[in-house]
Order: structure tokens, then sequence, then C-alpha cells
């Protein structure tokens, strides 16, 4: 069975605005995002995989630092919410690596970017 | 690769087509019951899934426990009913994937393609696979689910925690999930024991997969199946942002200030109970085998086979059983811990500290568990997922100051500071600094040269807080402390006869000045019986000085004394080094002895003698400033202890980490010594 749903990670900019994608070791406590990309070298990629932190996986950060804490909220679908539940602490070695789509709304006109 | 026991390459079993990764071709359908009994059961999940407890509940204390052959990795072996249901579970570790490169998905992968197996095990793929799942993180287990139906072996999946899950919402239908994974899949909960009965039984007659998950070089196939059959079976609400009980416990364990001052708490308490509370236990045992040596003595004529059966054998037994209560403390308790989710939170505090030098979070259990005594402490390596960092941990953790040690301690600081308790307190934490800075050190040392190598950088799964099962404990406790007598006992024990032959033989005649004071004493006797009584002690004490400085171990003593004479140490010390080779603590009686004649150092008198005893000039202190520094330094760093190198050796998997920690830690105490007793003569100190 294949989920149909058009937004399967409800993160498309139309429905919960423009997403920033940001290292995971640069997130605030309690920002919630989308693993977009783990850019680590195959083994520790695939650990972080087996461990639920795969790409479209839904996170929340619950503490900062050196290693930090993320939940994993659900799977890569919306169907999949509340199918994967932990949290796991990461070294920033590896927290550098893993690139995440943040949920937030989509900043106004001029925020953030002029310097 | 990590390990040796990976013979399967990862990527064969990753992109092999399903009929070939368990190795055998196998039929959609076959039972285990077309197999022999008793039924050999994989037990394979995720770490923090239930499995040990699923373990425990169904193999009671039926169970063994066995290394799989060439690595240090521990498999446990248990027994399930009899007759042609009996079940035999092989416990495999605990593994996020089975396609990971790591030396415990390489002997998952290895045993069920039946090319390794615990050893004493016949080397076959097993004839089931039995998945373990947490209902509460259903998708990653599916994912592992998925892998293990690959390998086109009989396979139950069971779904654990169900009673957690439902507390959460979280709904599994059992008959849609068998449907979804064409697999038997039993709903249970290993805390409440809910449906392992069926587990049991779906286990005798589980059947291969009737389909067969995708796979091959793209894992997102098996995500996507996985999330599939979610969906099919199972709905869970999606995670609310609330603070949940976890938060707030976490956000005070995890904090670097409370998380700290919680982990000196907790920490403080388990090494107090395994100071303190272990004591009571020791006593009694000690006094039972004095009690059992005195029988002995009663039953046995007096001779060589008394002295070999009374003092070698029940002395050796002795000073084996003695550390059972610690062991047994220490992992019933460490086990309550990891069964509440707390070890995981102290191995994250603890990380910010080890790093630096290289050792992982996990290692400060064996380190603190070593300030007790070093062989639960190497034990509790076991914890150490990366096999570079165990053994770094292995071969430092002796470095930190155990209870053997404080006799000693006790001595020097005694004759050094006679009359400041202050100095010689602030000596004592010294002494137990310059252990863990020695320790620490020499892992740093250990991991940039011989165990060089990138460390796992931190990706620990921090498990949802849960009361602790008591049955689990006690079923650890038990385990660890039968490996403990069974695997380090024989040899501990073999070491000590061995020790205890060379520290008693050969005998020797009673010096010239003992039989003249006992013929001093038998003419006074009946004018003088106190006189006469005290005229005996003191020739006993000159025969047992006597008899042994001339001992294999007392004569071994004045010949390497010509090595320990740069760092101050007369034949007299070499002797009480060279007898406490075996344990440290040995070494204080045999001072007392040897200086003194008198076996108890707490006898009124006995420590003011050693302070005034002489070298052989019979004018030059023995105890000198510089010599007593140089002793305990020595006594802080070196490896004055057989029954660790025991243990070190069965732990590491080779006996040559244990002659390298030998090596290493005897020239570090001696190196230290010569640099402390060469400056402080330089300096004048005497």
């Amino acid at each position: 069975m294949r989920d149909k749903d058009p937004d399967p990670c409800g993160c498309s900019p139309g429905a919960a605005g423009a997403e920033r994608t940001i290292p995971l070791s640069e997130m605030t406590r309690g920002q919630t995002g989308t693993v977009k990309a783990a850019q680590l070298p195959t083994h520790e990629r695939a650990l972080l995989r087996a461990m639920g932190l795969r790409v479209n996986a839904k996170i929340e950060v619950c503490r900062l630092g050196e290693p930090c804490i993320v939940r994993v909220m659900g799977g890569t679908r919306k169907t999949a919410d509340g199918s994967c539940s932990c949290r796991i602490a990461l070294a920033r070695p590896l927290a550098d690596h893993v690139l995440v789509g943040l949920h937030e709304p989509a900043p106004r006109a001029g925020d953030g970017l002029s310097k | 690769m990590s390990s040796k026991a990976g013979p399967v390459p990862p990527s064969a079993a990753a992109s092999a087509p399903p009929s070939d990764v368990g190795g055998s071709q196998r039929q959609t359908g076959e039972t285990v019951s077309e197999n022999r009994s008793p039924i050999r059961v994989a037990l394979l999940g995720n770490p923090n899934t239930g499995k040990t407890t699923i373990f425990n509940r169904l193999c009671g204390l039926r169970h063994k426990t066995a290394n799989f052959p060439g690595t240090t990795q521990e498999a446990r072996v248990g027994a399930v009913g009899s007759g042609d249901t009996a079940l035999e579970i092989i416990d495999l570790p605990g593994v996020y994937s089975l396609e990971l490169e790591q030396s415990e998905s390489e002997i998952c992968r290895a045993v069920l393609a039946g090319d390794l197996a615990p050893r004493g095990e016949p080397i076959a793929p097993p004839d089931a696979i039995c998945v373990v799942t947490d209902a509460t993180n259903l998708l990653r287990g599916l994912v592992m689910a998925g892998e293990s139906l690959r390998r086109r072996l009989p396979t139950v999946v069971a779904v654990n925690m169900i009673d957690l899950a439902h507390r959460h919402g979280t709904l599994i239908n059992e008959g849609a999930l068998e449907a979804a994974l064409g697999c038997r899949v039993v709903l249970c909960s290993a805390r409440t024991g809910e449906g392992l009965e069926r587990l049991r039984s779906a286990l005798s007659g589980a059947q291969i997969a009737t389909h067969t998950p995708p796979g091959g070089e793209d894992p997102e196939g098996i995500e996507r199946w996985a999330e599939d059959a979610f969906a099919a079976a199972a709905s869970a609400p999606a995670l609310s942002r609330q603070v949940t009980l976890t938060d707030r416990l976490d956000r005070a364990f995890t904090h670097p200030v409370l998380g700290a001052l919680t982990f000196i708490l907790v920490m403080g308490g388990l090494f107090f109970a395994l100071f303190w509370l272990a004591q009571f236990p020791m006593e009694w045992i000690e006094a039972l085998f004095v009690h059992a040596g005195a029988i002995v003595g009663r039953f046995l004529p007096d001779g060589a086979v008394q002295d070999l059966v009374a003092q070698g054998v029940v002395g050796g037994i002795s000073g084996v059983v003695v550390f059972l209560p610690q062991i047994c403390l220490l992992f019933f308790l460490i086990s309550l811990l990891e069964d509440t989710g707390y070890l995981a939170r102290a191995a994250f505090v603890m990380d910010r500290v080890l790093r630096p030098f290289g050792l992982p979070g996990h290692a400060f259990v064996p380190l603190l568990s070593s300030h007790a005594c070093a062989l639960p402490g190497l034990m509790a390596t076991r914890a150490i997922p990366d096999r570079r960092q165990r053994l770094a941990t292995i071969l430092v953790a002796p470095f930190t100051t155990c209870s053997a040690r404080l006799p000693v301690y006790v001595l020097m600081t005694s004759l050094l500071f006679p009359r400041s308790p202050a100095l010689a307190a602030l000596t004592f934490v010294s002494a137990y600094a310059l252990g863990l800075a020695a320790a620490v050190l020499s892992a740093l040392l250990a991991r940039r040269t011989i165990l060089r190598g990138p460390a796992r950088p931190m990706a620990l799964e921090l498990p949802t807080y849960k009361w602790p099962s008591l049955s689990t404990a006690f079923v650890t406790t038990y385990d660890r402390a039968l490996v403990f007598l069974r695997q380090a006992g024989t040899n501990i024990l073999a070491i000590c006869i061995i020790l205890w032959w060379l520290s008693s033989y050969p005998r020797s005649e009673p010096p010239a000045e003992a039989l003249a004071l006992r013929r001093q004493a038998a003419v006074i006797a009946t004018t003088d019986p106190a006189g006469s009584e005290s005229l005996r002690e003191l020739a006993g004490r000159r025969e047992s000085a006597h008899a042994s400085a001339h001992t294999f171990a007392g004569r071994i003593g004045r010949f390497v004394q010509p090595a320990f004479a740069p760092i101050g140490f007369d034949w007299q010390l070499s002797i009480g080094v060279m007898t406490s080779f075996a344990a440290r603590e040995v070494f204080v009686s045999t001072m007392a002895i040897v200086l003194v004649g008198e076996e108890d150092p707490g006898e009124e008198g006995v420590i003011e003698r050693i302070r005034t005893a002489r070298r052989n000039d019979a004018k030059t202190p023995l105890f000198t400033a510089a010599t007593c520094w140089s002793l305990l330094i020595y006594y802080v760093l070196a490896m004055q202890c057989l029954p660790t190198l025991a243990v070190t050796a069965r732990e590491s998997g080779s006996v040559k980490w244990a002659l390298l920690q030998l090596l290493w830690m005897q020239v570090v105490a001696y190196v230290a010594a010569l640099v402390v007793y060469q400056s402080l003569l330089a300096a004048g100190v005497t």
C-alpha cells in the first residue's frame, strides 16, 4: 500500500511556509524540522538512518550543545506520524552534517536577508 | 572491520537475491518442526526493545553465557520447554540494522548465515528468528523485521511493550500486521508476561514468510515497505509537542550542571553501595572461609597436604569468592539503572568529560567500578560498543584506586604523617587523583598509538524512562556472578595456589635466635609464666620473619632487589612487592611478618615497629620519607593484581593485552617512583 498524500512530510513551502535548511547543530531548542540530507560517511549515515534519523523524518531539538539531543517524531510520510518515537544524542561532528528543513512560518520580506 | 567475526560481506548480504541471503534455498511455508529438536531460535532486535527481558522471561535461569569465538562479544544461550517443542534461544547483540559496518551487525549476519555460533554451539543457521520490536517505536522495528525476513528463515515478529503502546494511544492489529509482513506476529509485553506463552508456541511452529521484502542496494525500498506495513496495521497519534515526564527529567539529567550533580549523586550512591554495603557480606564470606580452613585443619593431619588444602585451596577460593558481593551489587544496580533509562543519560553527561581522552561516555561505569575493584570494572566494559574504546578502557581501568590499595595507602600515610590527619587525608585524595589521571592519560596515549582509529561519534539512543524490572536485575546479577566464578575463578584460584606455594615454601629451620628465645621461655615457664609467654611470642615472630625471607618469594625478592634499589626498596620491601604480586593488600601483611614477625598489621604497636624498622646495616631507617613516597606512588600505579590480569585476558579476548597492561603499568609505576625518589633524595629529603 503506497501513500497517496501529495505532501507526505507536511513541510512543503505552500503548506508550512518557506523552508530554510540549516545544519542540525544550528537549530534552537524546541525547533522542529524535516531531515533533508545527511552529508556523512556511508557507515555513519547508515547508522543514523537505521536509528530513525533519515531523510524526510520529522525531528525536534530537545537539547542544544555537544552532544545535542533530538527527538525523531515519525516516519517519512504523514501516515507514519507517531510510528517512530525516539530520542537520540548526537555528537557535533554528526549534527553538523545533518541538514534540516525548518518548520517555521515563511519569513517576512527582507527578514534575515539584509545585511 | 572492527571484529574478526564478520565473514559475510555486508554488501553481499544486502544485495544478494532473497533466496541467497540466508545462505540456503528456503521455501515459503517451511516450518521449524521439519528440523531437529531443540529448535534453535536467534533473538534479534534493536537495542532498548526489551529483548533481554523477553530472553530472561522465557529462559529464566536456564541459560549460559559464552563468547562468539574470536570476538569479545558475549552471547547468551537459553533453554525453553522440553520435548519436541523445546527451544534453544540465542540472544544476539542488539543492533539497529543487520547491514551496518559494526562488529555487532557483522556477528548477527554471520550467525543468521550459519557461519558463526556461540562457543560450544553447532555452527549452522538458526532454525528460526524471533525479531523483537518495540510497539512504541514500531516503524524502526519493522525495518529490522524486513531485513530479517529477507534471510528466508522461519520468522516470528514479537511486538513488545504493547501495554505501553496502548497507553500512548497506539493501536496495532495483529492480524493485519501478519498479513502485511507475511509471517507470525505476536503482540506481547515482557514486563507483564502478556503474550509470552503465545510467542513461545509461535516460535515452535515458525514458518518462512509468504513474501520477501524488497531489498538490494537501495535501503529506501525496505523502509517504504515498513511504512506500508505500519500504515496497513497500526495507527499512532501524531506526537504532540507537549512537555512529557521524559522531557522534564531529561532537562535535569542532561543539563550541564544539574546533570553533572545528578550523576555525582547517583554514582556516589553506587560507589557507596560497592564500598560500604558490600563489606558486610565480604566479612561474612571471609569469616566463613576462616571457619572452613579451621575445619579442614582439624580433619587433615599436620603437614604439606593440610597446608595446601587449608591455606592454598580454601584461601585461594576465599580470595576469589570474597569479591562476589561487589560484583553482584554492581551488576544488580547497573541493571536497575539501565532499565530506568538513566544509564544512557549518564553516558551522555560523561561523554563531554571522557571524549577528549579518546574514551566514550559509557566508560564511566567501568572506571568508577574499578575504584572498588578492577574485576567488576573490567566486566562492565561490555557496555562499550566500540571495540577500540572498550580495549582502551580495559587497559587503563586498573590504574584507578581499588580497595585493595587502601591498606598500603593507610600504612604509607600513617608512616608519612603520623600526627597530621589532614595531610594524610590530602595524600589519600591525591593518590586517587593520580590513579585516575594515569588512567585517562594512558587511554589518550593508547588511542593515539596502538588503538588509533576513528572513534564512533556519539549517536546514542536515550530510551524512555520506566520502572526497572527486579527480575531482570536478578537474572543479570546471577548471570554475571556465574561468569565471574566460572571463568575468572578457575584462573584466579590456580594463581592463588601457585602464589601461596611460592610464599610458603621451602620451609626453613627456625633461626638460632628464635630457638634461644624458646629455650629461655622454657626455663622461666614456672617462675614467670607471663614473661615466658611473651618470649614465645617473640620467638614466633622471629620464626615467621625468617621463614618468609627464605621462601621462594623471599628468595626472588632478594634476587630482584638490585632492580628495585634505584627506587629505594631494600630486600625486605622487594619481598613485599613480590609476595603482593597476586594481590596488593598482601604487601602490608608481608611487611608485618618480615619486619615485625606479626601477621596482623592492626595489632597494637605493629605500625610503630614497622616505622622503626632498619635496613641491613641496622642503622639506616627503612621507611624514610623518600622511600614512603616512592612506595606509595609505586602502589598507586603498579599492576600488582594477578586476578585482574586473568580477567583482562578474558575480557579482551587475548593474553597479549593482559601482558601489555602488566608491562605498561609496571613501567609507569617504576619510572614515576624513580623520579619521585631520586628527586626527593636530590632535594635532601630522606
